[in-house]
């Protein structure tokens, strides 16, 4: 659906350049135009790689904390399980990504000092180091893991949802 | 609306705002002064330096039975919202307290502590000459001007840790952790980072368990500045430092933290130098000017935790910026993120 996402965001974006470019414009009102346009800039260079990041994140932690399960205690592990056995349907990769990392944490507070706990903690922090890499919130151009990645196989398409009026 | 009705009507805020301020002050200080003092503040100029507060800058005029006097003053106020939050009235008494010891610090003038006559908690306090830059250390200049700046910022911390804070009363309005000051201040750091989260950190998690195992005792109590940096001291035309500012989250602690805060690998280019300034340099000059040893492996720890820190505050900048309290958007980089995946996890 036009206009997506993505061209809404890229007019808003020049309308505020324009402004920040007005001379009769005050010095903190320029300073605010041109963090807002640097803010949007960010954001339309982010918006269309945040969906496949979401799920690519989802995905590996999902992964990562059924593997992990035994080590944990019994209440954490049935968490983990009602959250990666299908029953419920995805339909907010936002949400579920707030509700893995949460359960990430929980266990992370659960694992044992000793050299399988270090293992654990490698595992997790390798993850959280790739997805830091990948944020797209947080780089210009950051790496896109789920690319190859098959079990976030989904591939990187325009957002095309129609923007209230 | 046309923008140039908007610019006008935006403009027109902006000087009543300004007008506000200068009117708040005006009277503020007729009340410390008294009736006869007849102050007079010219026009007052909002500065942006700093991001934890708002700075206006004033020229203050009133008259006593010795005469007619003028100074210049700065009135720095609570804003909405920002990296941190922190007590007008500890950091005024800080600055009262400091006076006489010796370390260059804004001489504090008067304090509005809950925000009744400014609108916002603020304080007031005289401006000194000179200027900051943040990256002095690594900026124009040859290389060895640069590293015997460097030697005289760590002299002045050297003082900062060497006031007598007992004889001085900091402990009227500062706590003495004691040998427990890594943990006290981790303590303080999680429990920001519990009130001001907006989802859960993971990597934080990791980092918070790794300080905990691994806090280190203190060796002493010092006054720890806590945002010792080349962006808080001023320096006159001839490099003279003039003063040290920002003391709003100055605690007492252990000296490891100041050092660890200035070695920490993200803000190098602040305070190091490649091969003239490391941080074996300023260890060594540390302990010749102090007499204290310093434990290597503590400021490694305290490296840790000002990463910690400044994730911390970075949660903290992002509440604000949701909640409409600041403008700026700040989130927890990526380089702060993995500098602390790299150090906390045992490989």
């Amino acid at each position: 659906m036009r206009p997506t996402i993505e061209e809404q965001l890229r007019g808003v974006s020049r309308l505020v350049d324009e402004l920040a470019a007005d001379p009769e414009l005050s010095s903190s009102s320029v300073t605010l135009a041109r963090d807002a346009g640097k803010q949007l800039k960010r954001l339309t260079s982010s918006a269309a790689s945040r969906p496949p990041f979401l799920r690519w994140d989802n995905a590996v932690m999902t992964a990562l904390l059924r593997d992990l399960a035994p080590m944990f205690p019994a209440e954490l592990q049935s968490l983990i399980t009602e959250s990666s056995d299908g029953t419920q349907p995805v339909t907010d990769d936002e949400a579920q990504n707030e509700a893995l990392r949460v359960l990430v944490t929980m266990a992370i507070g659960t694992l044992p000092d000793e050299t399988v706990g270090n293992r654990a903690r490698r595992t997790i922090s390798d993850h959280l180091r790739e997805r830091a890499a990948a944020n797209p919130a947080l780089h210009k151009d950051p790496k896109r893991p789920w690319a190859a990645d098959p079990r976030a196989a989904e591939s990187e398409t325009p957002l095309t949802e129609k923007a209230p009026m | 609306m046309s923008s140039r009705t908007a610019d006008a009507t935006e403009g027109s805020t902006q000087n009543t705002t300004v007008e506000a301020i200068r009117s708040q002050l005006e009277n503020f200080i007729a009340e410390q002064l008294g009736p006869d003092s007849a102050p007079r503040v010219g026009a007052v100029e909002p500065v942006s330096t700093g991001r934890s507060r708002e700075n206006w800058l004033f020229e203050l005029s009133w008259s006593d039975s010795t005469g007619e006097h003028t100074e210049s003053l700065i009135a720095r106020r609570d804003p909405d919202g920002g990296l941190i939050e922190t007590d007008r009235a500890t950091e005024f008494a800080i600055l009262q307290a400091l006076a006489g010891s010796g370390v260059p610090s804004p001489p504090a003038r008067w304090l509005d502590a809950d925000g009744a006559a400014l609108g916002k908690p603020s304080l007031v306090m005289a401006r000194l000459g000179g200027t900051c830059d943040y990256y002095l250390i690594n900026g124009e200049r040859p290389e060895s001007e640069r590293v015997d700046i460097a030697q005289r910022f760590c002299d002045l911390l050297a003082a900062v840790h060497q006031v007598d804070w007992r004889r001085a009363g900091f402990e009227q309005f500062l706590t003495d952790p004691g040998v427990d000051a890594a943990s006290h201040e981790l303590r303080y750091w999680q429990s920001v980072l519990e009130r001001d989260r907006l989802e859960s950190y993971p990597e934080l998690a990791l980092a918070s368990r790794w300080l905990e195992q691994k806090a280190p005792p203190s060796p002493r109590t010092v006054l720890v500045h806590a945002d010792f940096k080349a962006g808080n001291i001023l320096l006159d035309d001839h490099d003279q430092i003039t003063g040290l500012l920002d003391w709003e989250l100055t605690h007492l602690g252990d000296p490891h933290e100041d050092l660890g805060w200035i070695t920490q690998p993200l803000r190098r280019r602040e305070h190091l130098i490649d091969d003239a300034w490391e941080p074996e340099h300023l260890f060594t000059r540390y302990e010749s000017v102090t007499g204290h040893p310093v434990n290597r492996e503590s400021v490694h720890w305290w490296n840790v935790f000002s990463t910690y820190k400044t994730a911390v505050m970075q949660v903290s900048g992002l509440r604000s910026f949701v909640e409409g309290r600041s403008d700026e958007l700040y989130q927890p980089s990526a380089a702060v993120l993995v500098e602390l995946l790299d150090t906390t996890v045992d490989r």
